[in-house]
């Protein structure tokens, strides 16, 4: 008889860093949108309101590491 | 097997802390940490026993040591607050001319464009108007702005009502030493659009020969009298050979955001299907291939409501139309021969800036859906629909997996 093991609870980071100097770095230079962006919704990284900046909405994605093209 | 047509709605927001949000999926869930910016990810095994509140000791110990679940388990249903939304962000596209024809432009714009321009008198209004509601920030595009000759006694006009961000869009090739003096006396940020480190093929891109050397020498005064700059890179299959060099390029010239490439956007111009790059680099530098997510508590009540990018945002096209976004042409939603206000307090563009992803198919049984971006002209124009799910996102909330490589 085939017996399936019960599922353990998961949880699972998926933010580029945990509290520290690297994320508070990702979070000061974030802006509205990702800076892949730019191209396109050419939006800046200010905020009117004066309010901290937004975080970065992962549009498009970071490129993942290796050789490109050319 | 779960899918969109026969999935069990999960789809709700529990407070677990302060400034600690679970947010239910099809399949898994995942928790927002809007005070340290984490976002995490739970299975259904994790998300049962955090909302069961079953006694699982070493789980939910494991929880409360990262700060992300209350000691006596008080979870209760987050509730969101409805504001009513105002114009942050404004673009003006002074004309529908432009100097160079780009193979991708979504506007369409070359030199043939004979569109009349809006008298300067018009634009004066629209800043005075946006400033009146509270907008605060301006973006100069077109067609090139920089053949609106009176875009700098525009900027001025934007200053003195108080904007604190104004940055003119263009591709350089009519900038001169002169022009770059008025930008850094009025205190201007410039973007510019670069193809390629190879001028034959950054040529090929614009449709207009000399127009790399051109862009570069903007470049370098820009550098020179240190005006704020942002470079973006557009890959389209022209180009897609010479891409690492280029961003190589551009970092080595000590521009900032040297790193900003997308892949072409299937609107304009670039909706031709030879423009695509070859699948591996879409993949690679337009594609949403893992979860990378960061929250705040700002962030996540914006994307409970309304969309992640263009909420807040607003168009002016060089025929007084007022849309959601350049790229969302065919959405008018007012037009400048009225108040400003009316058409940013109408229903129709209320509506689209309310299209949170709580509305895209798909998007909706999402865990991440509260923070992740968006583009509902590229998903639009890519499926036809304005609240498809763009494909350009390799995540299926109803399997809880990312798509392999190559899939």
């Amino acid at each position: 008889m085939l017996r399936v093991e019960a599922e353990k609870p998961e949880i699972i980071l998926v933010s580029p860093s945990t509290t520290g100097s690297g994320n508070e770095k990702q979070t000061s230079q974030a802006g509205p949108c990702a800076p892949q962006c730019l191209p396109y919704c050419r939006i800046t990284i200010c905020r009117p309101d004066g309010a901290p900046p937004l975080p970065p909405p992962p549009w498009p994605p970071p490129r993942p590491p290796g050789p490109h093209r050319g | 097997m779960t899918t969109p047509e026969n999935y069990v709605e999960r789809n709700k927001i529990y407070r677990i802390n302060e400034g600690v949000l679970l947010v239910e999926g099809v399949q898994r869930a995942a928790i927002y940490d809007t005070i340290k910016g984490n976002v995490y990810s739970l299975n259904q095994k994790a998300r049962d026993i955090v909302l069961e509140q079953r006694n699982d000791t070493g789980f939910c110990e494991e929880l409360r040591n990262l700060g992300l679940l209350f000691k006596d388990n008080n979870i209760a249903e987050f509730e969101v607050e409805t504001p009513n939304f105002g114009l942050e962000f404004v673009w003006l596209e002074l004309t529908s001319k432009c100097n160079l024809t780009c193979l991708h432009c979504y506007a369409e714009s070359s030199p043939k464009i004979d569109q009349e321009e809006l008298p300067t008198k018009i634009w004066e209004k629209v800043i005075e108007e946006g400033a009146k509601i509270g907008c605060r920030q301006l973006q100069f595009i077109g067609g090139e702005p920089l053949i609106f000759e009176q875009i700098f006694d525009l900027a001025a006009c934007a200053k003195s009502f108080g904007y604190q961000f104004i940055e003119i869009f263009t591709n350089g090739t009519l900038l001169n030493a002169d022009k770059v003096k008025r930008i850094k006396d009025l205190g201007l940020r410039v973007a510019v659009s670069l193809y390629s480190n190879d001028p034959v093929i950054h040529d090929l891109v614009t449709g207009s020969s000399g127009s790399f050397n051109k862009t570069m020498s903007a470049l370098r005064l820009l550098k020179e009298a240190e005006v704020p700059i942002r470079i973006g890179v557009v890959i389209m299959n022209q180009n897609q050979a010479t891409v690492g060099n280029t961003l190589e390029m551009i970092q080595k010239m000590g521009f900032d955001g040297g790193e900003s490439a997308d892949v072409v956007r299937t609107i304009g111009r670039g909706k031709k299907q030879n423009l695509l790059p070859d699948p591996e680099v879409c993949r690679n530098f337009g594609t949403m291939i893992q979860p990378v997510f960061v929250t705040d508590k700002n962030s996540f009540e914006r994307n409970c409501i309304g969309n992640p990018c263009w909420l807040g945002k607003i168009a002016v096209t060089a025929t007084g139309d007022i849309i959601p976004c350049v790229a969302g042409r065919q959405h008018i939603v007012g037009n400048v021969a009225e108040e400003l206000e009316e058409a940013v307090e109408g229903n129709p563009l209320q509506k689209l800036w309310r299209i949170s992803k709580d509305k895209i198919k798909v998007c909706s049984g999402c865990e991440y859906r509260y923070a992740c971006g968006d583009c509902r002209p590229l998903a639009e124009a890519e499926t036809g629909n304005l609240y498809s799910k763009t494909p350009r996102c390799d995540y299926d909330p109803f399997t809880g997996e990312w798509k392999k490589g190559g899939e």
